[in-house]
């Protein structure tokens, strides 16, 4: 499948964790905007794939490209977040000790340089207000001083996507972020998440199926290690290998 | 608020009666438990705000001591005794410069931060983390404390540097001189206590705390948190070079001891049984210990170690908060009972003796 002006280019990845090849040889390019939604069964390597992206997991072989330009296999995480890419991790990631509000202080400065950061002590006001809009739109800002640790765990995981997103990344990998939601909640961050791939890319790593069909633009089916298929849902539902890999996971 | 401010204007008035009160025999031990706070304020940045434990902090307080001993050594004697002993009849080429109080005192920061700089650096770039860092914190003290006993000719060797004549123009009998002294370490211990208050203040207050609680979801906001950590450890290296500076003159002497695994523990278990990432918590720890320790040496030397021993189990097993962070949470308890509702029950804060490493 051809795809115009991918925002990230897998060539021949392979991630090998002690001799299991987590991914195999993947090559993929991956649309910019919208949506994009990673399924497949346990151990298919989707967590893997935005591990990959995100510079957490080294790939044993190939190239990850990013807009066409930028190698980043070989990039440190923290590099790799300035770049535009950011990761909201499968359980809620946050500093349960600090507020919400220091939560959102950490994610926007996001640290370039550790020296200047010794002797400043305030936002300016331009950041304050992107704090508030963005707690606003997650309903956290009622909880803006609270104590971050007390939050209910939708709540937690709606900080950690507003810390991911505080910085306007042109790519956002989001791992399961509905688990432990009410239907309210997920339907909440299913709309939230369709707000942000309007202008930017989402990459979603999901096994709820209900959602998957209600908020993607296009699904990418994995199986141990390899890309199976791609398109939007109902083409890859309809899928003969698809349809047999779930069939048969079943069995 | 108000209450703080009283609580802060009592301090400081018994600060300032002290050296009225006191005889100078306990002026100066106050002075030297003043000393103490202050290394106790440098671990307690880098291991309660941090998580990061040195068990091996002793050697930065000694470089900073041995950096102001060799300048006083030299306003004693121009040669100093213990080289002549071992044959060295011209004063070394790195011992020269030391006779001017601004590099010695320049070295007095620069000599400590430099080797946690050396050390921090490839440590921490690599990785080294929890009780690994703690080990090889313990393994550097151990080499330079051997490396100063060894070289008896430059470093006076076991017995370190000692035998000076005066500090700041007054002689080491001079009464006068307790009294600076006492005010000097008062002053440091203020001045110290108020910068590392201003630091945990800044955003990079904010994001040790964080490295300490989470330091991977800190790498996944773009932080490059070696280099934090690296500073860090710099910045609390340089605080106990100058803890150890002014220890020398209220002492008289400083030696490898200072540098001993045993010593550099002290400061830690100062830290734990105050209180860690309390802002006062080092302080009443160094003190509070102190004073009984004298007190127990001198009516039973010999139990004194063992009751240490189990005071550092109690403080981390019994109460890991400290005393400081206990008084702190029984406050927060009875002022979120005064105001119900408001206060939601907030999720612990790890607080293991050895730093945990989240993922």
């Amino acid at each position: 499948m051809q795809v115009k002006n991918p925002i990230v280019s897998l060539h021949q990845v392979e991630v090998n964790f002690d001799g299991y090849k987590a991914v195999n040889d993947v090559t993929i390019d991956f649309p910019a905007k919208g949506v994009h939604f990673i399924i497949g069964p346990n151990g298919a390597g989707k967590t893997t794939i935005l591990d990959v992206i995100c510079g957490r997991v080294k790939a044993a072989k190939g190239k990850v490209v990013y807009q066409q330009k930028k190698e980043i296999q070989n990039l440190k995480p923290e590099k790799i977040v300035h770049l535009g890419i950011s990761r909201k991790f499968q359980n809620p990631t946050i500093f349960p000790t600090q507020t919400v509000y220091e939560n959102m202080k950490l994610a926007i400065i996001s640290g370039k340089n550790p020296f200047w950061y010794l002797i400043q002590t305030k936002l300016s006001n331009d950041q304050k207000n992107k704090i508030d809009e963005v707690l606003d739109s997650l309903d956290l800002l009622p909880y803006k001083s609270a104590i971050s640790g007390s939050l209910s765990h939708g709540q937690k995981q709606w900080l950690e996507i507003a810390m991911a997103i505080i910085n306007d990344p042109d790519l956002l990998l989001v791992d399961e972020p509905i688990a432990g939601m009410t239907p309210k909640e997920r339907n909440k961050t299913g709309e939230l998440l369709q707000k942000i791939g309007q202008e930017r890319t989402v990459f979603v790593v999901e096994h709820d199926m209900k959602f998957v069909k209600n908020f993607s633009s296009a699904v990418t089916v994995m199986h141990e290690g390899r890309i199976i298929c791609r398109g939007d849902f109902a083409e890859v539902v309809n899928n003969q290998e698809v349809i047999e890999i779930y069939l048969g996971r079943q069995e | 608020m108000k209450n703080q401010k009283i609580l802060w204007g009592a301090l400081l008035i018994l600060l300032i009666v002290m050296p009225l009160v006191l005889s100078d025999f306990r002026l100066s031990l106050l002075s030297k438990f003043l000393v103490f706070s202050i290394v106790a304020i440098s671990i307690n940045l880098l291991w309660g705000y941090t998580g990061i434990l040195s068990l091996g902090h002793g050697v930065y307080f000694a470089l900073g001591g041995y950096a102001m001993a060799m300048y006083m050594k030299l306003q004693a004697q121009p040669l100093p005794d213990f080289m002549e002993w071992s044959g060295v009849s011209e004063l070394p080429w790195f011992w020269k410069p030391f006779q001017s109080l601004p590099f010695a005192l320049a070295m007095v920061v620069l000599l400590p931060v430099s080797l946690a700089l050396l050390v921090g650096i490839p440590l921490f770039k690599s990785g080294t983390k929890g009780v690994y860092f703690t080990i090889l914190s313990q393994a550097i003290t151990l080499i330079i404390g051997i490396l100063f006993v060894g070289q008896q000719a430059y470093t006076g060797g076991t017995n370190g540097i000692t035998g000076f004549s005066g500090f700041m123009g007054f002689t080491m009998s001079d009464p006068q001189l307790v009294k600076v002294l006492y005010f000097l370490s008062a002053f440091m211990l203020i001045a110290v206590y108020m910068l590392s208050r201003f630091m945990l203040k800044t955003h990079g207050g904010t994001i040790i705390q964080a490295i300490r609680d989470r330091e991977t979801r800190l790498r996944f906001l773009g932080y490059p948190t070696d280099w934090f950590k690296v500073v860090i450890l710099a910045t609390s290296a340089g605080i106990a070079g100058v803890a150890g500076a002014i220890f020398v003159p209220i002492v008289g002497i400083i030696s490898p001891s200072s540098m001993s695994i045993l010593a550099s523990t002290e400061f830690a278990i100062w830290v734990a049984i105050g209180g860690r990432a309390t802002l006062l918590g080092p302080i009443v720890g160094a003190i509070v210990v102190n004073i009984a320790k004298t007190g127990f040496s001198e009516s039973m030397p010999d139990f004194w170690w063992y009751f240490y021993g189990f005071l550092f189990i109690a403080a981390t097993l019994i109460f890991p908060k400290g005393i400081v962070g206990s008084i702190e949470a029984k406050w927060a308890k009875r002022k979120a009972a005064a105001a119900p509702g408001k206060d939601e029950p907030v999720e612990e804060v790890p607080n293991l003796p050895i730093p945990v490493t989240s993922n």
